[in-house]
């Protein structure tokens, strides 16, 4: 869906077109911008980005409370627009999803006219409007469905995909954000078709396992199925503070907290599935927004392991904290459990 | 600073103290060895600030001083100079370098100034015993591998050296596996029990600098938050783990329900061939002994298989076990002696291996449930 909080926001209040304008959190609470609108992302506003950065940067920008449900209701609507061409749907957010169309038979088995078909049920239903990318892989269809935004589709012909990614910027890769960004950058690499110059091994070296998938998404293979129902990896929680925890002290007598809320998510999440804790991990974000992740191995979860991960993580900035995070990633599923020595 | 030392005498002052310097550090001056010349004695020092390694020779010394630089770079160079020669280290006072002369090579490194090395101070140590080091390294070599790497339970990723009157037991452990090491001897002596957990960096550094086949004394001094070992000119320097480690005792099952004698290098072999097809990451092995034949069998994510027969003294019920091979095979590699028992109490309790011929080592190994 294109801006799609902001979309439904204007939709509801259509006084609001052509106005820039954004959901979020207030900038006094210091909340952040969930989604805005065309008009304001041209002051340079983008999502997550602070409000009261946000408003800085465009003065006139109206801010409005995020409405969860309401656009948790449009967003079922529209997803039970796709279970209809397909089982196999894979939501990655209120307003993103993949569609495996590949066993489908509607519009004669043609993705691009299910796609155009799709877009075009979207806005007669709902008036609002979205993107889409046709394509072979999940990697190339998220890629193409960001290509003619707003309202657009592009379709990705598989004897079009080596042109395709030739020319594509790697900061296009999902997981390449700013620091593997500009590691690629120092190695020379801009585009998908430079990272093509370097072997496995040599990524597998610079990147460890990433590297490997990172050789196959720069010459457009990506073999991840659509998965309907998935597993988490991981479960944590988080907390960004109204005011800054001033020094180590504060931030060890916050983990007791955020240590009971987690056990009870820990407790739920797992009456539905078994799943066993693998590594345990403590996230400081400081008051200059450096985030440091700190994890260790560790079957089982305590206030002490994580104190003392806390005490590890926060002795790399030795600075004012706003954001705590705590959780575990999870042993991948069906795997066998090794036991625990017991003392 | 100005001296004159034989080649190979330096690399092996080098490689003694190396081992504690990090390859990078966002403080310099802790990738630079410390090289400091007093009456006739050169002594090099490198350190990590958790363990700290020291060494030291009589040379031939032309003038006296103290400076740091890089320690890695010195020692490639050092060994890149022809055997048997002798090498000129000078410090060049007006450019702060080093500078390295050999034949016709010569070398400028840059230094930092000796003041700003970080060197322990001096310790009180109140504990000290002597001990053989060939015994004292078999200590540590028999247990090390055991240790947690990066474990959440900090007190795991180190050695635990326990010490009373008459006895020294090594133990590591990662939670999955353990390993003891008992050491029995009358000439030890101690006032007080005392149990010291050694850093893993520092464990595996220490046993480094030892020599299995050396009989020779090295001193071991110890307090609250230090160890101390010296041997001839070497001198190693850690701070401790400061944690309560698990009651080991109590982890090493004491009458297991059954147990069989395994040829070490058969089973040995058996393990790694049965090993090539187990899951690259979880490494699950499964042993199935019934009358007078244990099983052993694996598989993978890509339905590959292996299994093999040993022949073996057991009779009774069908009994199914399965291990991450890793550990068995570790903890096989490192029993010596022609057999080994293997010792069981059920499926989902912990299994113990030793051999009658290395004498108070003990390896418990828990079980993966397939």
């Amino acid at each position: 869906m294109d801006c799609f909080y902001a979309a439904v926001e204007v939709r509801e209040n259509p006084s609001l077109q052509g106005k820039p304008i954004a959901v979020g959190g207030s900038g006094s609470r210091r909340g952040v911008i969930a989604t805005c609108s065309y008009e304001a992302r041209k002051f340079g506003v983008h999502s997550a980005m602070p409000t009261a950065r946000a408003l800085k940067l465009c003065p006139q920008l109206i801010l409005l409370p995020v409405q969860m449900n309401l656009y948790k209701e449009v967003s079922a609507r529209i997803q039970a627009l796709f279970y209809q061409y397909s089982e196999l749907v894979e939501p990655l957010s209120l307003d993103e999803a993949f569609i495996d169309v590949s066993n489908s038979e509607h519009c004669g088995g043609s993705a691009t006219l299910m796609a155009q078909e799709i877009l075009h049920r979207i806005y007669s239903t709902e008036k609002l409007t979205a993107s889409a990318g046709v394509a072979s892989n999940k990697f190339l269809a998220k890629v193409a469905s960001d290509w003619n935004k707003p309202n657009g589709l592009c379709v990705v012909k598989p004897d079009e995909i080596d042109a395709f990614v030739l020319e594509l910027p790697v900061k296009r890769i999902f997981g390449v954000g700013k620091v593997t960004g500009q590691r690629l950058l120092d190695m020379g690499i801009e585009t998908c078709g430079d990272l093509q110059g370097f072997s496995k091994q040599h990524l597998c070296d610079q990147f460890g396992v990433f590297g490997s998938r990172l050789y196959e998404l720069a010459r457009g293979v990506d073999e991840h199925p659509v998965t309907t129902h998935r597993t988490p990896k991981s479960l944590s929680v988080e907390e960004t503070y109204v005011k800054d925890i001033a020094d180590l002290v504060g931030c060890l007598n916050e983990v007791p907290v955020l240590y009971q809320e987690f056990l009870e998510r820990l407790a739920r999440t797992q009456k539905r599935m078994s799943l066993r804790p693998r590594t345990l991990f403590v996230k400081l974000r400081f008051d200059d927004f450096e985030t440091t992740t700190i994890q260790m191995a560790g079957t089982v979860p305590s206030e002490e392991g994580f104190r003392h991960l806390c005490e590890q993580a926060w002795q790399r900035g030795k600075r004012p904290v706003r954001l705590i995070g705590l959780g575990v990633q999870f042993s991948p599923v069906g795997m066998p459990e090794q036991l625990e020595l017991v003392f | 600073m100005k001296f004159t030392v034989a080649r190979d005498t330096l690399v092996e002052l080098l490689a003694n103290v190396v081992g504690a310097v990090e390859k990078k550090h966002t403080s310099k001056i802790l990738e630079n060895v410390l090289l400091s010349v007093y009456k006739d004695q050169l002594r090099l020092v490198g350190t990590d600030l958790e363990i700290e390694l020291s060494a030291s020779v009589n040379i031939q010394v032309d003038r006296e001083g103290a400076i740091t630089a890089p320690a890695r770079k010195l020692l490639d160079i050092t060994k890149a100079l022809p055997s048997d020669s002798f090498i000129q280290v000078e410090q060049d006072e007006e450019n702060s370098r080093l500078l390295i002369k050999g034949g016709r090579s010569r070398f400028e490194l840059a230094t930092l100034p000796a003041e700003d090395f970080p060197e322990l101070d001096e310790i009180p140590l109140e504990h000290e015993l002597v001990l053989v080091e060939s015994q004292f390294k078999r200590l540590l070599d028999k247990t090390s591998f055991c240790m947690a790497n990066q474990d959440v339970r900090y007190y795991l990723n180190g050695l635990l050296l326990d010490i009373t009157s008459g006895t020294i037991n090594t133990v590591s452990t990662d939670g999955h596996r353990l390993a003891l090491c008992e050491f029995k001897d009358d000439a030890i002596s101690v006032d007080e029990r005392s149990s010291i957990i050694v850093p893993r960096k520092g464990a595996l550094e220490l046993s480094r600098i030892l020599e299995a086949s050396a009989d020779v004394n090295v001193r071991v001094q110890m307090s609250n938050n230090h160890i101390r070992v010296e041997k001839d000119n070497v001198r190693f320097t850690s701070k401790l783990i400061d944690g309560k480690y698990p009651d080991y005792q109590a982890a090493v099952p004491s009458n297991s329900s059954f147990s069989i004698q395994l040829d070490r290098m058969v089973f040995r072999d058996t393990l790694s061939r049965v090993a090539i097809l187990s899951n690259e990451k979880f490494r699950g092995i499964r042993l199935r002994l019934s009358d007078g034949l244990m099983m052993l069998m694996s598989n993978n994510p890509e339905q590959e298989s292996a299994e093999e027969e040993i022949d073996i003294n057991y009779s009774g019920d069908v009994f199914e076990i399965g291990f991450n091979v890793s550990y068995v095979l570790e903890a096989v590699n490192h029993l010596e002696g022609e057999m080994i028992d293997f010792s069981f109490t059920s499926s989902a309790a912990s299994a113990l291996l030793s051999s009658p011929e290395d004498e108070g080592v003990r390896y418990v190994v828990m079980p993966v449930r397939l």
